[in-house]
């Protein structure tokens, strides 16, 4: 029963979530100093705070020590602030449940009292059949609700023949049922966001966050955006959330206007590369210590200065 | 791409966008909606809309239709109100205030006035959570998923979905009031309509007595 009521009133945030890079240091470990000075730099702008993503945060290239180790900093300089959105996807169903196991038992021991919720990409390793049973199992495992993560791009990228790269509409329907199951990251097309949203409708609770700022910034989602460029931009990307989600009021939309295309002109900057490009800005602006990234992320050869030029021509920096 | 076909691309994406809003409305018409209407059957007053900006806009195309669907009702401007025009506000009537996000600062003001003088007050809102949600005696949810418009710079799919759910209001009160032809002439005498069912009274089977209907636009 007690459990019961805690996930009910376990609800992710509405509004900018930072798909915070993980820094690393060189040797390998999680930097500690760093990860302080980009939570510093982040926090008072955004609402929730992503760890380990698949994409920016290199989760696919961290072993379960390491995924640890990031999560108990994160804990300890968040301290309750903001949200904790974790990516817990392993290669399989069994190495999702030992990861989920040992980041929970984590949570238990430091007796955290902030938010966490556990970011899954199901289709990175297993079928939309049985999802529906999966999912039942595990977050009836698990003291920390759900979010989901759909991006197709992901799962295109993965040495895998998967059949499909979204979670099934008629699935999703079926977990947007689940207690423990409290939003999705949603990366795709919008023709396909509108029928998840469909058969999301039942759900009023249920967060449905853009997991492409592009599309945030084009059509805005009103449970909010994952930003990878919030890594540099923190400020404007809150300041243009709030705007978007009807929260800003501003004497001046022209400032907005700006402040939409220069965020748009940021994205065109660091997505050829974004976690090349934006750590190595990090590390060029002093904000981490160390550029380096896992040996299985795509390696970066260029340099980071249109970036860094361009965040103190506007004054991110 | 041709520019051409991107802006067409954008256009239906917007109506996409603008449509699924009213789409998921339809599974969150509940008892709020119902008890709403109850109040509003029950008030020997009019219905007041109120809201400012876009809401403002919509509010007064709602009093429109309520006004010429058999519900008396008028537009009453948040910021007036404070000077002068809550004196057109009466302890019978009902406040149906508009904002999408529940934190519009003139309406916030006046509610403390509303209470004040006894009016019922329904909110339609897109924040459960807001002040003027929790203010209210009731709350009819409006919220909507996707605004089509970047940056906030322009409510859309929020004050489409607040407008279809005021036509809901208007035309289901409209039937319960058993609103009739003869009602509808009287109130819309002008236009392409009203001069169609003063020509034909009695035997066009637009509007026949008892049933009820809505117009085209004139």
């Amino acid at each position: 029963m007690g459990r019961e009521v805690l996930m009910e009133e376990r609800r992710p945030p509405k509004g900018l979530i930072v798909d915070l890079v993980t820094p690393l240091c060189d040797t390998g470990g999680i930097d500690k100093r760093s990860l302080n000075s980009l939570l510093r730099r982040a926090l008072p702008h955004v609402d929730g705070v992503l760890l380990g993503s698949p994409r920016i945060g290199e989760g696919r290239a961290l072993d379960l020590d390491c995924r640890v180790e990031l999560l108990e900093h994160a804990m300890a300089l968040i301290d309750g602030e903001r949200a904790i959105l974790f990516w817990i996807s392993g290669e399989s169903s069994e190495e999702t449940k030992e990861i989920l196991s040992a980041l929970e038992d984590r949570v238990s021991t430091c007796a955290y009292k902030g938010l966490v919720f556990w970011l899954d990409s199901p289709l990175c390793y297993h079928s939309n059949r049985g999802l529906s049973a999966y999912y039942e199992k595990i977050t009836s495992l698990a003291r920390n609700p759900f979010v989901l993560y759909n991006d197709p791009g992901l799962i295109k990228i993965l040495d895998k023949a998967l059949k499909r790269t979204n979670i099934r509409t008629n699935i999703l329907k079926e977990l947007g049922g689940m207690e423990g199951i409290k939003g999705l990251v949603f990366c795709g097309s919008l023709v396909r966001a509108n029928n998840y949203q469909r058969c999301l409708r039942k759900r009023s609770d249920f967060r449905l966050y853009d997991g492409g700022e592009t599309r945030f910034l084009e059509h805005p989602s009103m449970s909010g955006v994952v930003s990878m460029g919030a890594n540099v931009a923190p400020e404007i990307w809150g300041i243009i959330t709030s705007a978007s989600l009807g929260m800003w009021k501003d004497d001046d939309p022209s400032r907005l206007f700006e402040m939409g295309t220069l965020l748009k002109d940021l994205l065109r900057i660091y997505r050829e590369n974004p976690v090349g490009i934006i750590k190595k800005a990090l590390y060029d602006l002093n904000v981490i210590d160390s550029p380096a990234c896992t040996p299985k992320t795509e390696p970066f050869h260029g340099n980071a200065t249109p970036l860094v030029e361009f965040l103190s021509h506007h004054h991110l920096g | 791409m041709k520019r051409g076909g991107r802006i067409i691309i954008q256009a239906r994406e917007v109506l996409q966008i603008e449509a699924q809003g009213i789409l998921d409305l339809v599974e969150r018409v509940g008892p709020e909606f119902e008890r709403a209407v109850e109040m509003i059957l029950q008030s020997k007053g009019r219905v007041i809309l109120t809201g400012i900006g876009k809401s403002g806009l919509i509010g007064r195309k709602i009093s429109a239709t309520l006004n010429s669907t058999g519900t008396p009702s008028h537009y009453l401007h948040p910021a007036e109100a404070l000077h002068g025009d809550l004196g057109m506000v009466s302890a019978d009537d009902v406040v149906i205030a508009i904002s999408n996000s529940g934190y519009t600062k003139e309406l916030i003001q006046i509610i403390p006035n509303l209470k004040d003088i006894g009016t019922t007050l329904i909110a339609f809102c897109g924040n459960p959570e807001s002040p003027l949600a929790r203010e209210s005696h009731l709350t009819i949810d409006v919220g909507v998923e996707r605004e089509a418009c970047p940056l906030g710079l322009a409510p859309t799919t929020s004050t489409t979905a607040a407008l279809a759910m005021g036509d809901a209001l208007a035309v289901v009160l409209l039937g319960r009031r058993h609103f009739t032809s003869k009602d509808f002439r009287r109130f819309h005498p002008g236009g392409n309509l009203g001069t169609m069912l003063l020509s034909k009274a009695g035997e066009t089977g637009l509007l026949s007595d008892g049933e009820g209907g809505s117009d085209g636009g004139t």
